[in-house]
């Protein structure tokens, strides 16, 4: 699974999207979505560790990267280079 | 002890009836605890020890269900409330993962005294770990273990926790505290609140320092481990796999089994209120 397919899957997880709603790289997350919110970030970084098994620092997650589902991809991707 | 029995329920037809009961455990830190009994002599003990903050809330009613189909099948089933959370006295800055330990045995030797039976220790998320660390101080009290969703690192959690802390400063505009920041102020004593709950920094500071690494025994002990998995397959996430590697290497035995339900535990359960939405809208038109 690359890091966009693992993306879509820890968003429609953790904002119980089912798997007809589009999620490209340019859906905007926070704005976008009413219910994305502080539980939704860490709930989403959880998700993330706990799958590659990795940790994530403080100073490593920012508003940004919660822009887009893009942004987000280009993260976990960063993290999958480092696992 | 004070059980207060709260009614008689008929199971379907072939399995027995189940007395449900509610009552405190321990004379210094009562604990409360709601008590699924079957309607023979039980064959087993279960002990669920619950998730921490709000994921005890959202798992409640599952977990009860559960409980209530465990007493028909012939097992007693007692959900406890660690002291300082949920029914039980006490506030959750007073309590620690001692006071906790303790309401575990007072309530296992509670069961086994009314009917000796083995205990089984049923885990959900935090309360997982919590069993682990129970059986280091009393090994071989529980040989099997039922696992929802385990918590496998206390670091980890914590972090998690403090980390919701540092999301809604962040969303706030506010300068961000750092979740190292806040586990040296928990460690000296302070406590902080997060989403809502006041955590006591001895309680805190000492979950923080639990690990899911072995079970003490003579590698006779089983625990059937419940994992979570979105898409319903069978992967685990790299964290738990090396994780239940290393228990099993340390001559525990696990099976693992994965479900595709939507995690119970956590936010964002879209529950449906039309009824409410279209009788408000109703009254602005």
């Amino acid at each position: 699974m690359n890091a966009l397919e693992l993306t879509q899957k820890f968003i429609r997880s953790c904002l119980q999207l089912s798997a007809t709603e589009p999620l490209d790289r340019d859906t905007a997350l926070l704005g976008g979505f009413p219910e994305f919110n502080s539980l939704t970030i860490t709930t989403l970084i959880v998700e993330i560790e706990e799958a590659l098994d990795c940790e994530i620092a403080d100073d490593e997650i920012s508003g940004e990267i919660f822009e887009t589902v893009g942004s987000l991809a280009d993260f976990v991707a960063g993290k999958m280079a480092q696992a | 002890m004070t059980v207060d029995t709260l009614g008689t329920t008929a199971g379907p037809a072939g399995a027995g009836a189940t007395e449900v009961a509610a009552g405190f455990v321990g004379d210094v830190y009562p604990a409360f605890f709601l008590q699924f009994w079957p309607a023979g002599p039980p064959r087993g003990h279960l002990i669920y020890l619950p998730p921490f903050g709000e994921e005890m809330n959202r798992c409640r009613a599952a977990v009860a269900e559960q409980a209530r189909w465990f007493a028909r099948q012939g097992l007693s089933c007692t959900v406890l409330d660690f002291y300082g959370t949920g029914e039980s006295d006490g506030d959750l800055t007073d309590a620690t993962l001692p006071i906790w330990r303790q309401n575990i045995e007072d309530l296992r030797v509670q069961l086994t005294q009314r009917w000796a039976a083995p205990v089984y220790l049923w885990g959900c998320r935090l309360g997982a770990l919590i069993a682990v660390d129970y059986l280091q101080w009393h090994p071989g009290s529980s040989k099997r273990l039922l696992f929802w969703q385990p918590v496998p690192s206390g670091s980890n959690f914590v972090t998690q926790l403090l980390r919701q802390r540092a999301a809604a400063l962040m969303q706030k505009g506010e300068q961000g505290e750092t979740t190292a920041g806040m586990k040296a102020r928990l460690a000296a004593g302070e406590s902080i609140e997060v989403a809502g709950y006041r955590l006591g920094g001895e309680l805190v500071t000492a979950i923080d320092q639990l690990e899911m690494r072995f079970l003490p025994g003579d590698g006779d002990t089983e625990i059937f481990w419940m994992e979570h998995s979105a898409d319903g397959s069978v992967a685990l996430g790299a964290r738990t796999a090396r994780v239940i590697e290393q228990l099993q290497q340390t001559g525990t035995t696990i099976s693992v089994s994965t479900f595709g339900d939507e995690p119970i535990w956590q936010l964002h359960k879209r529950a449906s209120c039309d009824d409410l939405l279209t009788k408000t809208r109703e009254l602005v038109i």
